[in-house]
Parts: C-alpha cells; sequence; structure tokens
C-alpha cells in the first residue's frame, strides 16, 4: 500500500523564500497526497501570497514557533486514516528537490523500524555545499551538528543511522508524531529536530539520514520567522538555552536538582570563560539563557512525556553520540577552518634579541643605575611628591572605600583613582610597600626604553628606528624632569604611553588588546586626570577611523570611566568639575615654564637645568642649549611628513599637538592648592605625549630615509643626550629633591602613639611664603601617598568643618589667651608639628614660623619635644577615638569598580595564538609591502 | 630624497589625504609618481606650517592663567593677659664676709612702682628663687592686667644700695616676658661681678640657653643650654661662671616653653671700693638703628680725673656693639646733644661678625678741653649696614681734685649706668618713674616729621612736647609718678637719672604687639 503522506509548509515571514518553495512543491516526482499550509502570524506579503495559491488549505495561526504551526496544521486535518501515515515538515525557506519526497520515502518504506526521515540540507545558492546533514549530542548534551557547512563529496553517505536531524524538510511518521506529542513546546527555536529524534529513538524507533535526498535551506530553524540572521550572541543564546532545557529533561530525577543549582553558578563560571576566550559579546547570553533555564516552566511537562513515551534505555542509544575525542577533534578542525588569525599578515618586526632591543634596554639599565646609584640601597625614596606609603598592604586596600579623607576635617568622598594604583604598586612589593617607588625610579629608564622599542616595531619593520625611539623615549626631557622632581604618577604615565598606543592601535582587531589597553588607559588617566580630553579625543578619532571596532574601542574607556565615576560625581555634584582635572598625590606648585620650555619638553622653569649650568659658566643657556641640541628631533618628525610614511607620521604629530595643547592648556589653569599657592597640573604627563607624537614621528622619518637613517639617528640621539645631560646631572650628584630618605612621615613619637591609639591626629601647621600658616589634620602615623586626597587639595573655599581648625591653629600659633583643650579633644589632636622650613624661606615665613613656635612653647598645655618642632598634647583622651564604619554603598562603590577591572583582566590575559612574527628589514634593504597599512584595511 | 630609490606601489598610500587621485589603479608610472610626489610636498608643506604656527603660538602668545584662588581664614587670637616683671632686689654673691660666694644673696627691697590704664592690676611675684628671696618684697614682682582694647600696663624698679663692696643706684622697667633676649652690659674682669637672673612668670617650664658674645668672639663654656627655669621661678647665675675675665659680654637668652625676663646686674669694686651697681635692661632684637635717647654725661671733669686712678679705666662712656651676623658691617655712631650749644661727636666703625666691638664713646671728638663730651644729655644713635645689638655705659665720679699725690688715694663717689636703645613707640604709651634723683624723660624724634606729644602725669595736669623732626627733648619728672604719652608714634624715650652717686636708665617700652591676626588656610 502506499503511504499517505502529508506536507505541511509554515509560512512566518517567508516571503523572500515563498515563491521557490511553492514551485518546488509542485515540482515533485512524488506529489503530496495532503498539504497544509500555516500562516504562522506574517507581517508581510506571506499569507497573501498563500491565500493566492491555496486559499482553502491555508491556516492561519498566531502562533511563533514551528512546532506549534505545526500542530495547528495537523489539526485542521482529520484523524489519521492509516498508521502508515507520513508528515513531511517544511518551512517556506525549504526548496526540497523535485526528487526529494520520493527518495524520503523509498528509504523509509524499506524499513519499517524507521520513523524519522532527514534530508540532506544544502546551501540554496550552492547545491554542494552541506548545511546539515544529522545532529547529534555529545557527552555533555552539547548539540552536535554531524556536517556544518562543508563540501558534499558523498563522504557521509554511507552512514545513514543518526541520532537526529534538523526540524526542516524532516519526514516523520504520523503516528510516531501523535505518540511524542510533537517538538517540545520548550525549544521554541533550535534543538527542536534533535529532541524529537531522541525521544523518537528512546521510543524504540530509528532516525535516519538519506543521503540522496536533497533540500535546499535557505535560513536555519532558529532564523524561523526572523527578516535576517540572527545575531552571533542570539545564535548562542538560543542554542545555550535549548541545551539546558534538554539537560533539564533528560536528567535522571536525582541529578535534576543538582543541575537546577549548577545553573546560575555554571553561567557565572562560564562568563569568566567567555572573558579569556575573548568573546565578551557572549556573556550577556550566557547569563541571559541561564536564568532563562532556571525559570523554564516547560520542563515539567516535557519530563513527563519523555517518561510516558521511553522505552529503551538511555545506554542504548549511547554509541550514536559523539564521544569527547571526536569532538575535540571536530572542534580543532574547525578552528583550523575558520582560523580567526590565520587571515592575518604576518607582522614584520625586529626581534628582541637580535634587532637589539634587548641591548638596548640592557644600556639603560647600565645608565639607570650609574645615575641613581645612591637609591640602589635605599628603602625609601622622598623628595616632590614622592610620599612613603603606608606600611600595611591591607590599609593600602581599605583606603579605596568611600570615606573620610584625610588632611581636612569632615571631608568624606571617594579616594582618587591614583590610590589604586597606588594600592597595586604597593602590593607588589608586600615586604617594604614604599620600596615599589624605589625599584619604580631604578626600573624607569629600560622600562622606558622597552616601551617605546616594542611600541616602535610596530611603525617601523627596520631594526634602527626602533633602538633611536628607545633611547629618545627614556632620555625624554618630561621623564627626567619627573624623575628628578620626584612625581611618580607622571613616570608611570611615561612608561606606560607607548604600550598604551600599542595597544590601542591592536584594538581593532583583538579583544585582548583592547582590554589591555583600557587598562593601560585607566592607569594613564588616574596617575594624569589632564591627559583625558586629549586621549579621548585620540580614542574617539580612532573609533571612527576603525568603524568596525567601534565597541571595542570605545570600550577601552571603560575602566577609566568606572574608576573615576564616583570621584566626578563628587567633584561635580560639589560644582567644581575642573578640580578632575587636578595631579592626584600631594599638591606641589613648580615654577611655570614658558611656552618655549613646554615646546622643548621641559614640564617647569625649574628642569631647565642648562640655565643653571649656563650661569655657572656666564653663559645664557638656559633655554637656548637645548632648543638647538633638540632641534633634530623637530626636523627628522616634520621631515617624515614629506616622505613615504607620512600616513603614520600625520597621526603622530597629531598625538604630539594633542599633548602640547594639553600642556599648554594646563600650566594655565589652577585646579589645587598647596598652602598659600595655587597649582597647575603637572605639564610632564601632556609633555610624554607630546613627546611620544614627537618620536612617532621620528622613527618614521629615520625609517622613510634608509640609506641615510643611521646617520639621522645617531646625531639625533647625541644631540638629544647632549641636551638632557644637566638633568641627569642631577641625581648622580644628589643635588636634587629626590634623596633617599625615611618611612617615616611623622615623628616616631607620633607613630608609637598611633600604635596604641588609632585615629590620633596631628596639626601640622606649615608656615607659608606669605606669611600665612597651613592647618592640615593628619591622622596615625601621618599622611601616607595613597591617602593623599584631590578632595582635599582642589578646595575652593573654607567650608564650615574647616572653621575649628583655623580657629585651634590660630590661637595656637599666636600668644593668646584661648583655652585650645575642647577642640583639641574634639578633633582628637595629640600632636602638632611645625616644620622646618625649606631652603630660601622669606622673612614672612621665619618670622610666622617662630610666632608659632613661640607660642606653642608657651602654651601649658602642650609638651614640647627637644629634638623635633613637635609638640605633645598629652592629656588627650585615649579612649575618644571613634572608629570609621564604611557605608554599603562606600564598600560597594570599590567592589563594582575592582570588578570591571578583573573583567578587564580577565579579557587582556592573551589566550588566543599570537600572530606570527617574521624577521625584520636590515637597515639598507629595500622597502616591502608596508604590513601596518594593510593592517589597517584588514 | 626619497626619489633614488624606485618606490614600490604600496608605498605609495593613496588614503593619507583624500585626495581625487585616490581610486586609481596602483601602476608606476611617470604622471602617477609625479602627482604623489607633489601631494606629499603640499601635505609636507601644509604640516610644516602648522607646525611653525604651533611652535609661534606656543612660544609668544601670552595667555592668562586661571582657576582657583588658596582659601584662607583671617583668625584673630583670643587676647591674652598683659604680664610684667620686674627684676627684682639687688643681688650679692656670698655674705657680708665673702664666705658662700656661689650663693647669691638678696641685699635690700626695690622700690617697685606700677599702674595700669583701664584695666585693674594684679600684683604678684616670682615664688622661688636661686637667691632664696621666693615670694618676698625682695622677689621679682609680677604685675598682670587682662588684655583688652586700650589697657595700658607698666611697671618699674629703682634701689639704692651702700652696703659693704656695694653701693651704688639702679634702676630698671619692668619686662614683658620673651623667648629671645639680649642683654648688652656687664664684665667679667676683676671686681666686676656680673649675675643674670632669669625668672619664669609664666605657667610654662622654660628650657633656656644662653649665647655669651665676648671681645674674642663665642663663649663655648659647659651648662649654656639646658637651664631650666621651672614656671614661677627664678634662676640666678654668675656670668663669671661661665665666662671669666671678660671684658664686655653680650648675652642672648632663649627661652623654649615658658616665656622668660632676663636682667643682667653689674656691680663693681675698685680696690675695696664698691663703686657702681646697675641694671642691664633687655635690648631689642638686632637692628640696624639703634636710638639711645637720655644719655647722661655727668661730672665729665671728674670721670676723666678718677680715669687716671688704677683700675678706674672703666669710667669712661664707650658704646659696645655686637654683629650677630655672618658678615662684617660698617657702623655710624653719632652722639647728638639735646642742648644744642654742646658739641655733638660722630664716628664710624667696623664691627666684625660675632665679635663684641667696644669703643669709646668720645672716640670721634678731639679732646683739646680734656674733656671730650661735655657734661648733659646726649641722643647715641647707632646706625649699621647689617643688623647689630649695642649698649651705652656712662659713668659719673665725683671730682676729688687732681691726683698729684703718691699713696691710697680715696676713691670718689661714683656710680654706672647701662643705657638701652629705646623701641619706637606707638600712639600711647605708659611709663612710670620709680624714686631716685632728677629723674628726666629724654624723648627723641627719629621721624622726618615734628612730633606734638602730650604727657600726662597721671590724675594730674598736661604738656605738649614739641619735638622737631631729628630733634630730642629732655622733660624733668616727678619721681614716683605715672605718666602716659600720647600722639607718640614713632618716638623713642627714655627715663634717666643722674647723680654723682646715682646713674641709672631704662627705655620706655610698649609692650611687644600682642599676636595680631594670622591668615590660616586649613
Amino acid at each position: 500500500m502506499q503511504p499517505r503522506v502529508t506536507a505541511i509548509l509554515v509560512v512566518r515571514n517567508g516571503e523572500a523564500w515563498l515563491e521557490r518553495t511553492l514551485a518546488a512543491l509542485a515540482a515533485q516526482t512524488r506529489r503530496p497526497d495532503d498539504f497544509v499550509l500555516v500562516d504562522a502570524g506574517s507581517t508581510d506579503g506571506s499569507a497573501a501570497r498563500l491565500s493566492a495559491a491555496a486559499p482553502s488549505r491555508v491556516v492561519t495561526a498566531s502562533v511563533s514557533s514551528f512546532g506549534a504551526a505545526i500542530e495547528r496544521g495537523l489539526a485542521s486535518l482529520g484523524p489519521a486514516e492509516t498508521g502508515g501515515d507520513w508528515l513531511w515538515l517544511l518551512g517556506a525557506e525549504t526548496i526540497p528537490e523535485p526528487r526529494a519526497l520520493e527518495r524520503l520515502l523509498a528509504a523509509v518504506e524499506v524499513a519499517p523500524s524507521v520513523a524519522i526521515a532527514g534530508p540532506k540540507l544544502v546551501d540554496p545558492d550552492e547545491a554542494s555545499t552541506l548545511l546539515s546533514f544529522g545532529e547529534s549530542v555529545s557527552r555533555r548534551g552539547e548539540t552536535v551538528r554531524l556536517v556544518d557547512g562543508e563540501l558534499d563529496q558523498a563522504q557521509y553517505d554511507s552512514d545513514t543511522d543518526v541520532l537526529g536531524v534538523s526540524s526542516s524538510a524532516m519526514l516523520v511518521r504520523r503516528s510516531v508524531w501523535s505518540e511524542l506529542g510533537g517538538f517540545d513546546p520548550g525549544l521554541p527555536a533550535t534543538d527542536a529536530g534533535l529532541d524529537f529524534s531522541i525521544r523518537t529513538r528512546l521510543a524504540g524507533a530509528r532516525v535516519v539520514r538519506v543521503p540522496d535526498a536533497r533540500v535546499a535551506r535557505g535560513a536555519a530553524p532558529e532564523d524561523f520567522g526572523r527578516r535576517r540572521p540572527a545575531s552571533v550572541s542570539a545564535r548562542f543564546r538560543m542554542a545555550r538555552t535549548a541545551q539546558l532545557h534538554r539537560r533539564l529533561v533528560y536528567a535522571p530525577g536525582g541529578a535534576l536538582l543538582f543541575h537546577w543549582l549548577s545553573l546560575v553558578p555554571a553561567a557565572l563560571f562560564r562568563s569568566l570563560g567567555h572573558l579569556l576566550g575573548k568573546r565578551p559579546g557572549l556573556i550577556g547570553a550566557e547569563l541571559a539563557s541561564g536564568f532563562a533555564a532556571a525559570f523554564d516552566g516547560s520542563v515539567p511537562a516535557a519530563r513527563r512525556r519523555l517518561r510516558r513515551t521511553r522505552r529503551i534505555p538511555w545506554t542504548a542509544i549511547a554509541p550514536l553520540r559523539v564521544p569527547s575525542d571526536e569532538l575535540r577533534e571536530r572542534r580543532a578542525a574547525e578552528r583550523e577552518r575558520r582560523g580567526g588569525r590565520a587571515e592575518e599578515p604576518e607582522l614584520v618586526r625586529a626581534s628582541f634579541f637580535g634587532g637589539g632591543g634587548a641591548w638596548i634596554v640592557l644600556l639603560a639599565a647600565v645608565i639607570s643605575v650609574a645615575v641613581f646609584w645612591r637609591l640602589l640601597q635605599a628603602g625609601v625614596v622622598r623628595g616632590g611628591a614622592l610620599l612613603p606609603l603606608g606600611g600595611d598592604v591591607g590599609r593600602l586596600w581599605a583606603n579605596l572605600v568611600i570615606g573620610p579623607r584625610e588632611g581636612a576635617v569632615g571631608l568624606t568622598g571617594p579616594a582618587d583613582p591614583f590610590s589604586a594604583v597606588v594600592a597595586v604598586l604597593g602590593s607588589l612589593t608586600a615586604w617594604n610597600t614604599s620600596h615599589s617607588l624605589v625599584l619604580l625610579w631604578l626600573v624607569a629608564l629600560p622600562m622606558a626604553a622597552l616601551g617605546a622599542w616594542w611600541c616602535a616595531t610596530r611603525l617601523s619593520e627596520r631594526r634602527w628606528p626602533p633602538l633611536v625611539a628607545a633611547v629618545l623615549w627614556m632620555l625624554a626631557p618630561p621623564l627626567l624632569a619627573a624623575l628628578v622632581d620626584g612625581r611618580p604618577a607622571a613616570v608611570l604615565v611615561h612608561l606606560g604611553l607607548p604600550w598604551l598606543m600599542l595597544a590601542g592601535i591592536e584594538a581593532r582587531r583583538s579583544w585582548s588588546a583592547a582590554a589591555t589597553a583600557s587598562l593601560l588607559l585607566a592607569v594613564v588617566v588616574a596617575c594624569a586626570p589632564v591627559l583625558a580630553p586629549a586621549l579621548a579625543a585620540l580614542l574617539v578619532i580612532w573609533a571612527v577611523l576603525n568603524p568596525r571596532a567601534l565597541v571595542r574601542i570605545v570600550g577601552i574607556a571603560i575602566p577609566a570611566a568606572a574608576l573615576f565615576a564616583p570621584l566626578a560625581f563628587w567633584q561635580i555634584r560639589h560644582g567644581t568639575p575642573l578640580a578632575l582635572l587636578a595631579d592626584p598625590g600631594p599638591a606641589i606648585a613648580s615654577a611655570p615654564p614658558s611656552g618655549w620650555l613646554l615646546l622643548l619638553g621641559h614640564p617647569s622653569a625649574s628642569d631647565d637645568r642648562w640655565a643653571a649650568s649656563g650661569a655657572a659658566l656666564g653663559l645664557p643657556l638656559g633655554t637656548l642649549a637645548p632648543a638647538v641640541l633638540l632641534a633634530p628631533i623637530a626636523v627628522v618628525a616634520l621631515l617624515a611628513v614629506f616622505l613615504p610614511g607620512a600616513r603614520r607620521a600625520i597621526p603622530a604629530l597629531a598625538i604630539a599637538l594633542g599633548g602640547l595643547v594639553t600642556a599648554v592648556a594646563a600650566v594655565h589653569l589652577h585646579v589645587a592648592v598647596a598652602g598659600a599657592e595655587a597649582v597647575t597640573p603637572w605639564a610632564g604627563a601632556p609633555l610624554s605625549l607630546y613627546w611620544l607624537g614627537l618620536v612617532g614621528a621620528v622613527v618614521v622619518g629615520v625609517d622613510a630615509i634608509a640609506p641615510a637613517g643611521v646617520p639621522t639617528g645617531a646625531v639625533t640621539l647625541v644631540a638629544a643626550t647632549a641636551a638632557v645631560l644637566p638633568l641627569l646631572a642631577v641625581p648622580l650628584l644628589g643635588t636634587g629633591a629626590v634623596q633617599p630618605g625615611s618611612a617615616r612621615l611623622l615623628p616616631a613619637l607620633v607613630a608609637a602613639r598611633a600604635d596604641v591609639d588609632p585615629g590620633v591626629g596631628t596639626l601640622i601647621l606649615t608656615p607659608q611664603a606669605d606669611g600665612s600658616l597651613q592647618a592640615s589634620l593628619a591622622r596615625d602615623e601621618g599622611t601616607a601617598l595613597e591617602e593623599v586626597s584631590t578632595l582635599v587639595t582642589t578646595r575652593r573655599e573654607v567650608r564650615e568643618q574647616d572653621a575649628p581648625l583655623a580657629e585651634l591653629a590660630g590661637n595656637l600659633a599666636s600668644r593668646s589667651g584661648y583655652d585650645p583643650e575642647p577642640l583639641l579633644e574634639e578633633l582628637r589632636v595629640a600632636f602638632i608639628v611645625v616644620p622646618e622650613l625649606p631652603a630660601g624661606a622669606t622673612t614672612a615665613q621665619t618670622a610666622v614660623r617662630q610666632r608659632t613656635s613661640e607660642a606653642l612653647d608657651a602654651s601649658p598645655l602642650l609638651t614640647p619635644t627637644v629634638s623635633t618642632p613637635l609638640w605633645e598634647y598629652t592629656a588627650l583622651d585615649e579612649s575618644g577615638a571613634t572608629a570609621f564604619r564604611p557605608t554599603t554603598v562606600g564598600v560597594a562603590v570599590p567592589i563594582a569598580q575592582g570588578v570591571v577591572v578583573l573583567i578587564a583582566l580577565l579579557l587582556a590575559i592573551p589566550t588566543t595564538r599570537r600572530r606570527r612574527v617574521v624577521r625584520e628589514l636590515g637597515p639598507t634593504e629595500s622597502d616591502p609591502a608596508d604590513t601596518f597599512d594593510e593592517d589597517e584595511d584588514g | 630624497m626619497a626619489e633614488p630609490t624606485p618606490e614600490p606601489p604600496e608605498d605609495l598610500e593613496p588614503a593619507e589625504l583624500p585626495a581625487p587621485g585616490d581610486e586609481q589603479p596602483a601602476r608606476p608610472g611617470r604622471g602617477r609618481r609625479a602627482a604623489l610626489l607633489s601631494l606629499r610636498l603640499v601635505a609636507g608643506a601644509v604640516a610644516t606650517v602648522a607646525a611653525a604656527a604651533t611652535v609661534g603660538a606656543v612660544g609668544l602668545l601670552p595667555l592668562p592663567t586661571s582657576g582657583i584662588t588658596p582659601p584662607s581664614v583671617e583668625v584673630t587670637p583670643v587676647a591674652a593677659d598683659e604680664v610684667r616683671t620686674c627684676a627684682g632686689g639687688a643681688l650679692r654673691l656670698g655674705d657680708e664676709t665673702g664666705a658662700n660666694a656661689d650663693t647669691a644673696v638678696a641685699i635690700g627691697i626695690p622700690a617697685v612702682r606700677a599702674d595700669a590704664v583701664n584695666a585693674s592690676l594684679q600684683h604678684g611675684s616670682i615664688s622661688e628663687s636661686d637667691a632664696g628671696n621666693g615670694g618676698s618684697a625682695a622677689a621679682p614682682q609680677v604685675l598682670r592686667i587682662a588684655s583688652a582694647e586700650g589697657a595700658l600696663l607698666t611697671g618699674a624698679q629703682s634701689q639704692v644700695v651702700d652696703a659693704s663692696n656695694f653701693s651704688g643706684f639702679s634702676a630698671a622697667a619692668c619686662a614683658e616676658p620673651s623667648g629671645s633676649i639680649w642683654l648688652t652690659g656687664g664684665a667679667t674682669t676683676v671686681g666686676r661681678t656680673s649675675i643674670l637672673t632669669i625668672s619664669n612668670p609664666t605657667p610654662v617650664r622654660a628650657l633656656v640657653s644662653l649665647t655669651i658674645y665676648g671681645e674674642q668672639g663665642v663663649i663655648e663654656a659647659p651648662g649654656l643650654t639646658g637651664i631650666d627655669v621651672a614656671a614661677g621661678a627664678q634662676r640666678v647665675l654668675s656670668l663669671a661662671g661661665f665666662a671669666p675675665g671678660l671684658l664686655s659680654p653680650v648675652v642672648h637668652v632663649e627661652a623654649r616653653g615658658g616665656q622668660v625676663v632676663a636682667y643682667l646686674q653689674q656691680s663693681i669694686v675698685r680696690g675695696l671700693d664698691a663703686t657702681g651697681v646697675d641694671l642691664v635692661d633687655a635690648a631689642p632684637d638686632p637692628a640696624t638703628e639703634l636710638v639711645f635717647p637720655g644719655v647722661q654725661i655727668h661730672d665729665s671733669l671728674g670721670t676723666s680725673r678718677a680715669m687716671s686712678l688704677e683700675d678706674w679705666d672703666d669710667v669712661a662712656p664707650v658704646v659696645r656693639i655686637l654683629n650677630p651676623g655672618t658678615e662684617p658691617a660698617e657702623v655710624t655712631v653719632s652722639v647728638t646733644p639735646v642742648d644744642a650749644e654742646i658739641a655733638g661727636t660722630g664716628f664710624t666703625a667696623q664691627a666684625e661678625p660675632g665679635v663684641v666691638t667696644e669703643l669709646a664713646l668720645d672716640s670721634g671728638a678731639d679732646v683739646d678741653s680734656g674733656v671730650a663730651l661735655a657734661d648733659g644729655v646726649y641722643t647715641v644713635t647707632v646706625s649699621s649696614a647689617a643688623p647689630v645689638v649695642a649698649g651705652v655705659r656712662t659713668s659719673a665720679a665725683a671730682d676729688i681734685g687732681p691726683v698729684e699725690t703718691e699713696g691710697i688715694v680715696p676713691a670718689p663717689p661714683s656710680d654706672v649706668a647701662w643705657y638701652t636703645a629705646a623701641p619706637a613707640l606707638g600712639d600711647l604709651a605708659l611709663f612710670t618713674v620709680p624714686p631716685g634723683p632728677a629723674p628726666v624723660l629724654a624723648t627723641v624724634n627719629p621721624t622726618d616729621a615734628e612730633l606734638a606729644v602730650i604727657l600726662k602725669r597721671l590724675g594730674n595736669e598736661e604738656v605738649t612736647l614739641t619735638i622737631p623732626a631729628g630733634g630730642a627733648v629732655t622733660t624733668a619728672l616727678v619721681a614716683g609718678e605715672t605718666y602716659e604719652l600720647q600722639g607718640a608714634t614713632g618716638l623713642r624715650a627714655a627715663v634717666s637719672y643722674a647723680a654723682d652717686e646715682a646713674m641709672a636708665a631704662f627705655p620706655v617700652t610698649v609692650a611687644r604687639p600682642v599676636s595680631g591676626p594670622i591668615v590660616i588656610r586649613p
């Protein structure tokens, strides 16, 4: 007897394919005996087209899933006439070849045990490409497409028994369909066919694939009803949701609770994996599918259905699953085929050892040791903005909690992002937190050389230009000025900028590089907030130039933004947004540089050491000598614009311009206060950016004039080295501010008291040049580097809470009849320090110090100590301390920031294969293809 | 310079500028190369011009600096009590018999006069003293008033002593405690006894250190630092204990902790005759201009005759100068009589750093008459290129006629006086005149304008003194009375006594400015 075949064609917005499908159906050699057209809520012209084709057979169903639409279509038919009835499940996008049904039927007719037959699903445009031909699951239940986009060479034709087939163009025995209850409503999008096949297998029937039946498939089952294919993450979410649904349905009752409980943890854990695997776009889908599965109401019904229909044990179908080793092989093959980086051009650059990079770093290390020999034995380095760090690593991190900021009374707010940088630094040398700064000073030159060399290898494929870059960068006036003047933040910026540029350039193609750039940007901006506008502008330009990597490049700003968000909120709420630009760390006024000095990369007038050297020789060398000696850099940088490579030189000069404009703006904007002096952001960090651009252009220039590159580079290097010799001499001779020092911020007596009486305060009265007196309040051992807050240094006015401190300080500094006891108790001040005057103190400064010391001496409440200018208020009540209790928000905010940074960190860890590196060009070899430019196109 | 090497097409970088030639096929041709070369030249020229403009703008454009100004708050301190502490009774080392020479013994009780205006005066005294007279009337008196607007306090003491080996007249103003006191006077040569008294009227223990300068420089001796003066106590120290045989000491007393009042009491015994006592008042801090009003030359004939006696050479009037700096300074001393009819004198000298220079007051005068400076009241002015401290000493000795015979000559009645530079006064000043012979107020106007000062005897009549610019006036005072000076801004004044056996003087001082408002930057 001929079996009766009912074709059910489900259409949901399938206008694009419908015409071809209907024609293909009509052209079948074995016509279906009956067919139903289901319009599943189309909103395009599909419905009209269906009505035109066969109005009497159109069923309109307002359902969205393929399986539900089939059920509606079935319902419109009468009951099955015989047990041999077959259903052929078609969608608008499945275009069967003329003999498809005939061959499907031929396959099932010879084997009565077969309940499902699936055709070869091929590409509608290229019939020899197999899209799907059988499906299976791995040991862990993941869907495995046995074939996925392979050329059909009949390689799968011999093996017809499979675990499952796709729902598209599936031929299924109608009795089985009814018995198993059709597709699982819990699998609306994907895996419906696979799940149905597995249940069929468990019911004791067979599932086969039919090699000679071919159906073109225009869209995957998960794209059913979609106008355009689902995105990668949506596809992933559907697949993962389906897998979790099946897991809950298939799991034995005993393991169900375990599976359910593990859903959300697993989602979180797998999210970390996505981060490490550089697939951050899938995290949302992963979490969504985890939660969807956890609250999946269709599981109990599905489990009941499975229990009712299962006749054979799971072990019976185990051989049809894909074994783990085979799965690994498949995955490896697939990676090879996709080969994310395989298409990328090779990276041509000098090798670190053969190309001289190692030698230049070694040279830098030797210079560093020779120049900073005084620090070799030092445990702590002091001077300028170099303060010791708090001794305890735990306290370094606890300081990040939103709470009272040290130095002012009753000032509560978030810590500077720089405090987090300091905490990381201090944790690196946990045995002596302050030692990290000594090491920073010692490794600054070699690290600068290394970073510049590495970054320059992306600009030039030759051996010589990166070496020029390394020397110019490590002997950059802004770096040496930062080292001489004691500006740790600026040193970190200088070391970080080349790597930031390198990672930023790579960010257009790599998640790992983008995350690295984001972390470096966060560090650089935390160290020098004044760079934020310039770097943001560069980032926007870079994103516009690379629209395909827009998200990645814009995302670089996220960790920096997260770190600054609480501070920005605080400052903007207090109406002082400009204060965000203030340098972190202690505010220290520096002599304002002239515009000429800024052009020469000197951040402050005092850094023009040629002026002093020249004065000693009786020559007006200041500004002029460095200008002459640094001129070759300007010449080569400008020359680069005229030569091949201008495409790289122009952006480099644009970076230089950004840095220069920032530096000029910075030195004209008072944002912080140091006693009686208004303080601008230090120009060193912007000048590092400026220098970065100049060095970049020089590298391009030296690269472009290849035959003359070596002599040109040598002249530039010699002149630039001569220009900074007076700066290098400062640490060598030990005449600068930076010196080995003590880890103590306040006299030992204070530290001893703080040990037994935490929170004890020390009032520091610093005479100012104008005869005023700065009063600040330090707690415990003193205000360590990480405890300095820009909230304190950028205050614009005397707040209400400052009044008692001012009253106390003013009276203590005067011969007065004032009784300081109540305020000393209220502010918990046990010590008063009047620091020694700096060299070159004014008369007014000396006078106010004299007045203050005499008045303090004359106070019967205070006990002077002989050795240091320190007075002790011995009567302070020890039990008066009230420990600070952070608020929930105060703790949650830094933790959230930490999570953002951690995510970036996980994303930054390189897990994929690096680009292949090939040998660099020699100094005189002729130009090959410029890979940098090819990169930009790729 | 790129031309010598043929350029592969990849290097042409068509995308660097939005030039119309972008889409041209990359076939190296003469025309295309020329186009690219010109493109590069244009780009380079634009970049060069932009760079030059940037450099010019950065280097030459003056930009205003804006932003925040450092916040500050002016704090006016709560006023403290005003305190004066007097010197206390005369002290002698050892008793009548000369035994116990290391113990100071008080002899007699000084006459203390004190007054206050617009405030109620509280009397007290130093409670403990090395001289064993703590709390008694012979102890240094402590005068105190609550500080208030217009409140003035003054006090002074005088004492006539006529004991064996201790005789003379001394007078001194009661002084305000301070952390830094310069005392210019005394000597520790044979027969000259200099006793340093340090009183601490504050409630805080004071740690005192001394710096003693002599004609050879700074004296090094043990015990100069860490001198503990308990709150409310007086220490008595013999200068000879630190620096014996010193002709011309200058003592700098520095106190940490409590503030102190220090005096130097000099007594002279020539041979067996006690011939003079004086109290050296605190001198002002080193300054470049010092004015000594009311320096009295008394019995100039007798004094110059006495000088020829053995051990009487220090009756000559001298000025003692210390340059505490590190560079030598040229010092000009002018001795100007108040009475225009007598001749003044003046001279310059070099003050070596760290060394005390003592010069005869009449160094610049011609000595035809045998007497350089005639009797009268003089103003001594010391001007120096560098800040110096100075003191002036004069002595009186009765004329005993020409000394002709060999043998023991009876000592003439004599006394010594140390003058201290007077500070510039404010609008109001108060001074009191302790008992003594012929007290005179000498006022000097070193300013450029004539001063009309009202001198008002408290509870009595007032007179107006007109002092021409750069001039001086002397006015006789009534002993035991208190006077107020009004409109005295810039004036220097001193009270001096002169008699054969009673020479003394003290300057009219003002309270050091109470701690004024101070700018605090919290």
